[in-house]
């Protein structure tokens, strides 16, 4: 079963998004901020993180960019941006992630991303700006 | 150019008035205030028509008002819609002086001139932006709800699906606090909006302030998990002449504001005493004090939008008090915490 980290600062949508991701055979850890995810990552290394951008303490744009520098073993871990900024896409650019979903999204097409995540594995990669 | 030519332009540069010449259907010259006006630089505008900035909507009646316009010029005040190069629309008052006329060249030309239209332009430019500057905000905070709510349908699609007759009590839980959370959304985006325009209707009656705060207490434990609230009342507090509707909803607001400073749920205090004509009401919220620079600035709802913060609580409060004559005031850092005093007149 695949480890999931959910980075998200709405603790009720933390708690469905958890919830729903577990219904779908998933392992899956949920944190509120940046920085409480990259504590938990210090020790484990999910297959996928999916973050949300505008987060207190450090965001999403911030996790990504300290990931790598934190623990070499996350340098290959994909992670998929969620938010309601109009600016989604090309934050996705900057960032270099190629996954990414608006909200509100359908619940399918989340599930649906995140196995494309899964088997593509393309890890975000700011010096590549092509988003699909 | 001759010396009577640049004097005629030094004039129009420098007159108070916004100028267009239009000849052949296409603009020939426009002076400086008018182009600010529309937000474009001389060189692309000098291209079109000024048809082509008039609105839509205006447009086939503008055109027949210049259309009429005769040898001896005639002045036609008159409200127009202006497009500008961002593509705002701007709703303007008006004169055109329509002058159709040979010139020397021998071309017939149409002179528009709008006048006193700046302060109105501005005004008009500060609340579009403030609408958009809310729109887009709402827009932005109506998703996470949303979200949620699609979130806990989807799980109990799930559970139906598999033949279990009753979800889970969380799903039901969540899916009716993200609707309270909408409804609190678009209420307050509509009160906002109201207060900008200074179109709060008001129902105004006698009203008990016991009652009122009792109300906004019971709604707020109803939507959120607060802690403690002590209310002292000290002697006989007299009726209220207020609408009871938005007397509860300023309640309401000032308790939230002052629970969600306090994370730590350790209690928040209300006092009631008379005041002169009136009523004070302090709320103390028992927590860090606010810092100076914010203090200064917590009722502002530009400082929220700026912020990018969906949360104009006070900003409606402020607005709901003084349209009854009242007034707030925020006293930080007090050994009570962060005090905001709001004074009710008895009888407004």
């Amino acid at each position: 079963m695949a480890a999931i980290l959910v980075v998200e600062d709405d603790p009720a949508l933390l708690e469905v998004a958890v919830m729903l991701l577990r219904l779908n055979d998933y392992i899956v850890t949920g944190a509120q901020n940046g920085e409480a995810a990259l504590r938990h990552m210090q020790a484990n290394t999910p297959d996928l993180v999916i973050t949300d951008i505008e987060m207190p303490i450090l965001d999403g744009p911030g996790l990504i960019r300290r990931m790598p520098v934190q623990n070499k073993a996350l340098t290959t871990v994909p992670v998929i941006l969620l938010s309601g900024l109009s600016e989604l896409r090309e934050i996705a650019r900057k960032v270099g992630t190629p996954y990414y979903l608006s909200k509100p999204y359908d619940i399918d097409a989340l599930l649906r991303l995140i196995k494309k995540a899964m088997s593509e594995k393309t890890p975000p990669n700011p010096s590549q700006r092509k988003v699909g | 150019m001759t010396l009577n030519e640049n004097l005629f332009r030094s004039i129009v540069e420098a007159a108070p008035i916004g100028i267009l010449i239009q000849t052949k259907g296409k603009i020939e010259y426009i002076n400086d205030l008018f182009l600010r006006w529309l937000d474009a630089d001389a060189k692309t505008i000098r291209e079109q028509a000024f048809l082509s900035i008039v609105h839509p909507v205006d447009r086939n009646r503008v055109n027949q008002e210049i259309e009429s316009a005769d040898e001896f010029g005639r002045e036609l005040p008159t409200t127009v819609k202006l497009l500008t190069a961002s593509g705002e629309t701007l709703t303007v008052d008006l004169t055109l002086r329509l002058l159709r006329g040979s010139a020397p060249d021998g071309r017939d030309y149409v002179i528009i001139c709008a006048i006193n239209t700046e302060g109105r332009i501005a005004e008009e430019r500060a609340m579009n932006s403030l609408r958009e500057g809310i729109v887009a905000l709402v827009t932005r905070e109506l998703r996470d709800p949303v979200q949620i709510i699609l979130m806990h349908s989807h799980l109990l699609l799930r559970f139906i699906a598999a033949g279990v007759n009753v979800g889970p009590a969380s799903s039901i839980y969540g899916i009716q606090k993200s609707a309270i959370r909408i409804g609190q959304i678009s209420g307050d985006m509509l009160d906002t909006f109201m207060l900008q325009l200074k179109k709060v209707p008001l129902h105004k009656e006698p009203i008990n302030l016991s009652l009122a705060i009792a109300g906004a207490v019971e709604r707020l434990r109803l939507q959120e998990n607060f802690g403690p609230i002590q209310i002292h009342v000290e002697g006989d507090i007299p009726m209220l002449n207020m609408d009871p509707v938005r007397l509860e909803q300023i309640i309401l607001n000032l308790l939230r504001n002052a629970f969600q400073r306090n994370p730590e749920q350790k209690g928040i205090e209300a006092r009631i005493r008379l005041s002169g004509m009136g009523i004070l009401i302090s709320i103390s919220d028992n927590s860090d004090p606010i810092p100076a620079e914010q203090a200064s600035r917590i009722f502002d709802l530009g400082t929220q939008l700026k912020a990018h913060r969906f949360d104009f609580g006070l900003y409606i409060a402020k607005g709901l008090i003084e349209v009854h004559g009242g007034k707030i005031w925020l006293e930080p850092g007090t050994d009570k915490g962060n005090v905001f005093h709001v004074w009710l007149p008895t009888n407004p």
